[in-house]
């Protein structure tokens, strides 16, 4: 498989979950604020869970992220600091 | 012992009649008798009190079973595919002296059976002798071995005249042929064995398990009456077109061991056009508790209280109690709470399934069997296991590994799923995660296998 960023497949787990979430949110910038995508708790698991799928590991499992992310960026963040 | 005399009666009046029969071979029950009589005297003359049964070929299962009720020996059945050290370990638990095995480590073939108890002996096929009579007097015990889902497999203790008791005698089940698809030491398996062997009908007890072999045992052998789980004739349904194959002599086929999902009790009915499709409810200490033939998932309130079966049930919060006269040994008169959790709607209750196996999303119970039901009735979809997805935000997520009939478009198979489960589910029932799979292994009591997720 072809080395893909972090960044490209958080954003790209994020377009597909937003997608089954029904939400309108169009281009996906990392400035965003995390709350554009009205998630609700059950989104946001699945989010995490398919990013656990693609880059095998979990940063939220055991407390690694200390401040919980608002933005795009932010929680890319959160999985490149571990993905180093 | 009243199963010998049954024997030695349908033997003398009857001995061409075919008893049981597999891929490889068909028993007369002639023949059928004389390994018994072979084998009961073997033990006789052993003197063992106790035997464990590790064997897979279905008709030596049953052989050995009938040899050691005739010659008084308790008789502990081991699944055929229970690992080696823990055959050991049953053994040295439950005091078991004496193991007939025709596992590979055997040398013995047709007819040679290895007694491997604290030494090796070996006993052949000799001159049919009858079991001498002071064997016959005791009780002997037949145990069913639990699926041991975690540690060892533990004993459940029945005696024959009580298994027997709930075989049905109408003279329309005399003298037909069965197929089960249950793994014959499988408390399933066994009720299906002592309905065809009492009724005097042959039993053919398959060891494959791909659809075109079972589809070649039920028209070889015109098979009448057939058993399963949901899942294994689910799989065979979908191997037949639209319509069925008029090659079939079916008219009775009996679900059992899961939930029949309203599209599975469909596809049979659309499969196997014309045949009687029953799904049953039952529990390992009395058998068959209730069942349903009209084609519809769930069953009828009336089957908990106007029972026929002489089996009480009631729902204790919301879960399924049940109480027979029938029960094992160890549990006379006393209710069982069967862990499984049940839905009351309007004038019908559904077996949601194991307390313990449902998913926790976030507090919320997901029953894996609810899903499942509206998954495989996605069409194209062949099958499907739902389990819990250990999430760091929720606790638990539901999953589904998705089998379709053909190789479908990935994404658009999902996008139905997805579609079907939101008009049909709350949205945490809904499987987010969903994967496609070649495809998933039925577990060896013909369910879908919810360990190996």
């Amino acid at each position: 498989m072809a080395q893909r960023s972090i960044r490209d497949v958080v954003i790209d787990v994020l377009r597909s979950v937003s997608k089954d979430a029904g939400s309108t949110v169009g281009e996906i910038q990392g400035f965003m604020d995390l709350d554009v995508f009205d998630f609700d708790s059950l989104d946001w698991a699945v989010v995490v869970a398919m990013l656990e799928d693609r880059l095998g590991f979990d940063p939220f499992l055991d407390g690694q992220v200390a401040t919980m992310p608002r933005t795009v960026d932010e929680l890319i963040a959160c999985y490149e600091r571990r993905g180093q | 012992m009243f199963l010998a005399e049954h024997l030695r009666a349908w033997a003398s009046e009857q001995p061409d009649c075919h008893a049981c029969a597999d891929e490889n071979r068909i028993w007369s029950v002639a023949a059928l008798a004389a390994e018994v009589e072979d084998f009961a005297q073997a033990l006789s003359y052993l003197g063992l009190r106790s035997l464990g049964l590790w064997v897979e070929d279905p008709c030596h299962v049953i052989a050995g079973m009938l040899a050691a009720a005739a010659a008084g020996v308790d008789c502990y059945l081991y699944h055929p595919d229970l690992p080696a050290r823990l055959v050991d370990a049953v053994a040295q638990e439950n005091g078991i002296v004496g193991l007939v095995s025709d596992q590979p480590d055997s040398v013995g073939g047709l007819g040679h059976w290895q007694l491997d108890g604290r030494g090796r002996i070996w006993v052949r096929n000799g001159a049919a002798v009858l079991v001498a009579e002071g064997m016959k007097s005791r009780e002997p015990r037949l145990v069913v071995l639990t699926s041991g889902t975690t540690g060892l497999p533990k004993p459940v203790p029945h005696t024959w005249d009580r298994l027997a008791a709930t075989v049905r005698r109408r003279p329309e089940l005399e003298e037909v042929h069965w197929l089960s698809l249950y793994g014959m030491t499988r408390f399933a398996g066994l009720q299906v064995f002592l309905q065809a062997f009492l009724t005097r009908s042959l039993l053919v007890a398959p060891r494959e398990r791909a659809p075109e072999s079972i589809l070649a045992l039920l028209r070889k052998y015109s098979v009448t009456h057939a058993a399963g789980t949901p899942s294994s004739w689910r799989r065979v349904a979908l191997s037949l077109p639209p319509g069925g194959d008029p090659h079939l002599h079916l008219v009775q086929l009996t679900l059992g061991g899961e939930t029949a999902s309203q599209s599975t009790l469909d596809l049979l009915r659309n499969r196997f056009p014309g045949v009687r499709v029953t799904h049953t409810y039952a529990a390992t200490e009395v058998g068959v508790c209730f069942s349903a033939s009209d084609g519809l998932e769930g069953y009828p309130l009336s089957e908990l209280t106007g029972n026929p079966r002489g089996v009480e049930c009631r729902i204790v919060d919301g879960k399924l109690h049940i109480r027979s006269r029938y029960a094992r040994v160890d549990a006379e008169s006393q209710w069982i709470d069967t862990g499984d959790q049940v839905r009351v709607d309007r004038d019908r209750f559904y077996i949601l399934g194991r307390a313990d196996g449902c998913i926790n999303v976030g507090g919320s119970k997901v029953f894996p069997s609810e899903v499942e039901g509206v998954i495989l009735g996605v069409p194209g979809v062949k099958e499907v296991r739902v389990s819990g997805r250990r999430s760091s935000v929720l606790g638990e997520l539901v999953m589904a590994e998705v089998v379709t009939i053909e190789p479908a478009d990935c994404a658009q198979m999902r996008e139905r799923i997805l579609d079907a489960c939101r008009l049909r589910l709350e949205p945490y029932k809904v499987p987010r995660l969903i994967e496609f799979r070649a495809s998933l292994e039925l577990n060896a009591a013909g369910k879908v296998d919810r360990r190996s997720g």
